[in-house]
């Protein structure tokens, strides 16, 4: 074990300071091998330093940039409107990128072999779907939703039939949100639910639920197109996806309660 | 400096990014973000050496308001076996796995000081500045952070070489 119980200066003749620009080999010669002749002669010592010589080149050389991009590979002018993330087009990616890719942020929360490396840090088909119906029907003047609010005991009862699951309609009201009432949407496999919510100033967000039986299950994540911000997760096999035209940290905040409120 | 400008340090900005964060896609966000800021902050005159310290700490300041945000990704790895992922089902996984790995599991500050210093190579006084520390800061913290960072890996390693008994 390299790493020395007690301090790794104990002994050195060295300080700090010296140590560190010596690591990043930013001594002159002479000093420099001062403390090369000094590690050869204290073994003890020198197996912890030249593992932190060891960790300074593997951080010099990680990452390297095999893919190249340009700045035309970035939407610059994004007041206006720009294209999604105009980089995820490029299929290429390095290896360990790929690699990295396919072992995204859930595989934080499971073990690291029990996540497919296949689902890359690209939107699912559900959020997809989330944002177009959120942008088709959160424009609607009269007809934003298929069943309004106040027949909401009817309408969740029928989305809960037709997606085979629980549907209650979480209470977005402490954010200054009020439940508009939902419609049923066709999706990939099964139908999906869209929840509609308006505040005092009559902003619009949607929340989207679809079976997601092929997609990993997933904290919070974050998209954006077209304007629209989305938020969105997977739990037990179910594809969660908030979205709207508000800021992020509102719809954060939104995200957590709505999660709060679904859990199976 | 003008947009023109922006293309050489574009592949260091990006490593850089990468680095940082664990997830491909929060990197490239970040790459945008702050090309953006960049073009929307652009000063009509810096010196050329100041080019690089100035877009890095755009960059840091936009890494720490996305963090901040929840913007990013931002998890600890549960587990030290996570490190490098399962012996016998990625028996290839390598060291610079493991260690941008290990990263993610330092807090942001140490994360960055290592980045700026080992990969981006700027002097000690450039990343007080990208990171609004003072100089003296910088050196005691970064020792700290490479013992972190080596305790890590050494967990790591002795979990690897259990797991593979």
């Amino acid at each position: 074990m390299s790493t020395p119980n007690n301090s790794p200066y104990e002994g050195l003749p060295f300080d700090a300071d010296q140590m560190e620009l010596w690591l990043t080999a930013r001594l002159p010669e002479p000093q420099k091998h001062r403390i090369d002749d000094w590690l050869g002669q204290h073994p003890q010592q020198a197996a912890y330093w030249q593992a932190l010589q060891q960790d300074q080149r593997l951080l010099a050389q990680l990452n390297p940039m095999h893919d190249h991009r340009s700045l035309d590979d970035y939407a610059l002018t994004p007041r206006q409107t720009p294209p999604a993330r105009p980089w995820l087009r490029r299929p290429a990616l390095p290896t360990l990128a790929a690699f990295a890719l396919g072992s995204v942020c859930s595989a934080l929360l499971l073990p690291f072999w029990a996540t497919a490396p296949s689902e890359p840090a690209s939107r699912p088909a559900f959020v997809q779907n989330a944002m177009q119906a959120h942008a088709l029907y959160s424009v609607e003047v009269r007809h934003p939703v298929e069943v309004g609010e106040q027949e909401q005991a009817h309408l969740l009862k029928w989305l809960s039939k037709r997606l085979e699951r629980p549907l209650a309609a979480p209470d977005l009201s402490g954010l200054g949100f009020q439940l508009l009432g939902g419609r049923l949407l066709p999706a990939t496999d099964s139908p999906a639910a869209q929840l509609m919510y308006q505040d005092a100033g009559g902003e619009r967000i949607t929340l989207y639920i679809a079976a997601a039986a092929n997609s990993q299950p997933s904290s919070f994540l974050f998209s954006e197109h077209q304007g629209v911000s989305t938020f969105y997760w997977v739990d037990e096999h179910w594809g969660y996806s908030l979205s709207g035209r508000i800021d992020r940290a509102r719809l954060s905040q939104l995200s957590s309660q709505v999660y709060q409120a679904l859990v199976l | 400096m003008n947009k023109n400008d922006l293309v050489e340090h574009l592949p260091g900005l990006r490593r850089y990014a990468r680095s940082l964060l664990y997830a491909p896609s929060d990197a490239e966000d970040l790459v945008q973000e702050t090309l953006l800021s960049a073009l929307g902050n652009m000063p009509l005159w810096l010196r050329r050496s100041k080019h690089r310290p100035w877009l890095f700490s755009i960059m840091h300041n936009n890494f720490v308001n996305q963090v901040q945000q929840g913007k990013t990704r931002e998890k600890h790895f549960p587990s030290l076996v996570t490190l490098y992922g399962d012996p016998v089902e990625h028996p290839f996984s390598d060291d610079s796995l493991g260690l941008h790995r290990a990263l993610q599991c330092l807090s942001v500050d140490d994360r960055s000081l290592l980045l700026l210093v080992a990969q981006a190579g700027f002097s000690y006084t450039q990343v007080a500045h990208i990171l609004d520390l003072p100089q003296g800061t910088v050196m005691s913290r970064l020792h700290r952070a490479r013992q972190k960072l080596r305790k890590l890996l050494e967990q790591a390693d002795d979990h690897r070489y259990r797991e593979q008994q």
